[in-house]
């Protein structure tokens, strides 16, 4: 019986917010990487890491699939992937909140001030996180027409598209910008390092050094 | 949505083999079933759709896969999506308690909706085995040294099986309610130990994956767990160094997040892990409790193996395909037809 080969771990990175941060993290691990030449696959310094750059939303997709064993990425993009993985570990960058934000002078459903959301009876919420959004509010009860957007989502409610909307909140900068408030925090969204199942039974031991390395 | 678009558009669930592809899908059946046959298991049919409300409390997370309609009478059906569960239905009520032990094998199309977390997702064939009639470690290990040799003859050396037991999580959260129950099992399936409930040494142990030996020396330093849990991870051990002194350490793995989905596991639990493929390909275990639920008290351990997710990994060597056969030559049909047949008697393929 044969060896499964020593071949390099293989890891799914999301282009755009979080990508530079984990390059730096990786780095003071010891793993030091770069995409040059608009390459989309490169191999780690230690040659422990074959790293793969794939868009956000995309990159649950590639695990899914075992394409990649590993991936990192944000709660949000996980959940709205709605695929489940092993959790191998979370890192202490990148955090942010998902948040209900709505303009300051817009009028609150009916129950909505006194905490809970139990009392409203309906709202149109406007969104990139639909799976999110509709689990949230129907895990409280309460009816949502949801309208998909994929970018500029504050600007819905200011020209009276929704005059909800379900987004992503670090600074609360754009909202201020554009006159809405946050209503309420729905979930703090973390950054995880997670595994394809059936590669990590494959891999587990390379795959625990890995984990071990990088929590240190 | 028109007819034109439903023409090139595959509805969810289902899959067409043509020619060579469908040509290697039979040959490695029939390697399979060859192997079945001398290990002395008959094959048995089940039927393509059956009343729903014989499955609906065994169905679990897989109930909104399935594929549902209503016959003439009005009554609800469903379209076989589990060989397992149509089998033990079929079984359950074709034999009388007390049989002697039977083994039986199967290979089938299924039907259901592909679903995110389903080890068929994608996957429209199962081929398996079951041992009915056969209780205890010898039943288990028939069924696994069975599994191991389907592996050798497909031609799969890095394929692992992992070797689990429900009987540990049962010892270890049976006593929590089934809301809670159901949560420990996720969390033990996805390896999130974050949110599982208990002392650290049941994260140790569910954590744990390894040879038999690495198995039992884990289990014998953690401390704090109950003797029923210890007992049953001993089980699973034991079994693993019993396939280790045959020769086949390097194949097995004692893994014991390996708890199973199904509801119907009573026992051992094993999934077989292959290189380039994101699912297990092949997935089994023990029910002793589910022929019960169709009127026939017997032990029964199984496999099912999802042949479409190896097809592109097993070399099946040359193949004599009907593809490149040759024609007859002849001015006629009448010589070209005793030309072919000689060549046909000689076990050559030829063409008219």
């Amino acid at each position: 019986m044969t060896q499964t080969p020593p071949l390099p771990l293989t890891l799914a990175l999301p282009k755009g917010r979080l990508f530079d941060l984990v390059q730096k993290h990786f780095a003071g691990k010891g793993f030091v990487f770069d995409f040059n030449d608009r390459k989309l696959t490169t191999l780690d310094s230690t040659g422990t890491l074959q790293i793969i750059l794939v868009k956000n939303a995309d990159l649950p997709t590639y695990v899914h699939h075992g394409i990649a064993g590993l991936g990192l990425c944000g709660d949000d993009v996980l959940y709205e992937s709605g695929y489940e993985f092993p959790r191998l570990l979370s890192f202490d960058f990148g955090q942010t909140r998902m948040a209900l934000a709505a303009r300051k002078d817009h009028s609150r459903p009916p129950g909505f001030t006194s905490g809970p959301l139990a009392g409203s009876s309906h709202m149109t919420i406007a969104t990139k996180f639909t799976r999110f959004t509709r689990d949230y509010f129907h895990g409280l009860g309460v009816p949502v027409k949801i309208i998909r957007l994929d970018g500029s989502v504050e600007l819905a409610p200011v020209l009276g598209l929704a005059p909800y909307i379900v987004d992503l909140v670090e600074t609360g900068s754009t909202l201020k910008a554009n006159g809405l408030e946050v209503l309420e925090t729905l979930g703090e969204i973390g950054v995880n390092l997670f595994a394809n199942a059936a590669y990590y039974k494959l891999r587990y031991q390379e795959i625990g050094a890995l984990v071990d390395t990088l929590r240190k | 949505m028109n007819s034109a678009s439903h023409l090139y558009k595959l509805p969810q669930g289902t899959e067409r083999l043509m020619l060579e592809d469908a040509f290697r899908r039979q040959e490695l059946v029939r390697r399979v079933q060859n192997l079945f046959t001398r290990w002395g298991y008959q094959p048995v049919q089940t039927p393509v759709f059956d009343f729903y409300d014989l499955y609906a409390p065994l169905l679990g997370r897989q109930a909104e896969s399935v594929y549902r309609l209503v016959d003439r009478e009005g009554d609800l059906l469903m379209l076989r999506s589990d060989i397992t569960l149509f089998l033990a239905r079929s079984l359950g009520v074709a034999l009388q308690s007390g049989h002697a032990p039977l083994r039986v094998c199967y290979s089938d199309t299924i039907l259901r909706h592909q679903d995110l977390e389903d080890i068929a997702a994608n996957e429209f064939f199962q081929i398996g085995a079951e041992f009915l009639g056969a209780s205890g470690p010898e039943g288990d290990l028939e069924m696994l040294l069975l599994l191991e040799e389907v592996l050798t003859t497909l031609g799969l050396p890095q394929a692992r099986i992992h070797l689990g037991s429900r009987g540990v999580f049962d010892a270890a959260f049976g006593a929590l309610d089934a809301g809670a129950q159901a949560a420990a099992l996720e969390a033990v399936l996805l390896r999130r130990w974050d949110e599982l409930p208990g002392p650290q040494a049941l994260r140790d142990l569910f954590g744990f994956i390894g040879t038999a030996t690495e198995a039992r020396a884990q289990v014998g330093r953690l401390q704090g767990l109950s003797p029923a849990t210890r007992a049953q991870a001993e089980l699973v051990i034991e079994l693993a160094s019993r396939l280790e002194a045959l020769g086949f350490g390097e194949r097995f793995r004692v893994d014991f997040s390996e708890a199973g989905r199904q509801s119907y596991y009573t026992g051992l639990v094993f999934r077989v892990y292959q290189p380039g493929l994101g699912d297990a390909l092949a997935a089994g275990g023990r029910y002793d409790k589910l022929l019960a639920r169709f009127g026939l008290d017997s032990p029964s351990v199984g496999f099912s193996f999802h042949l479409g997710k190896v097809e592109t990994l097993v070399d099946l060597g040359k193949l004599d395909s009907p593809a490149t056969a040759p024609g007859a030559t002849g001015a006629t049909l009448e010589q070209r037809f005793h030309k072919a047949r000689e060549a046909r008697q000689a076990g050559r393929n030829m063409t008219l």
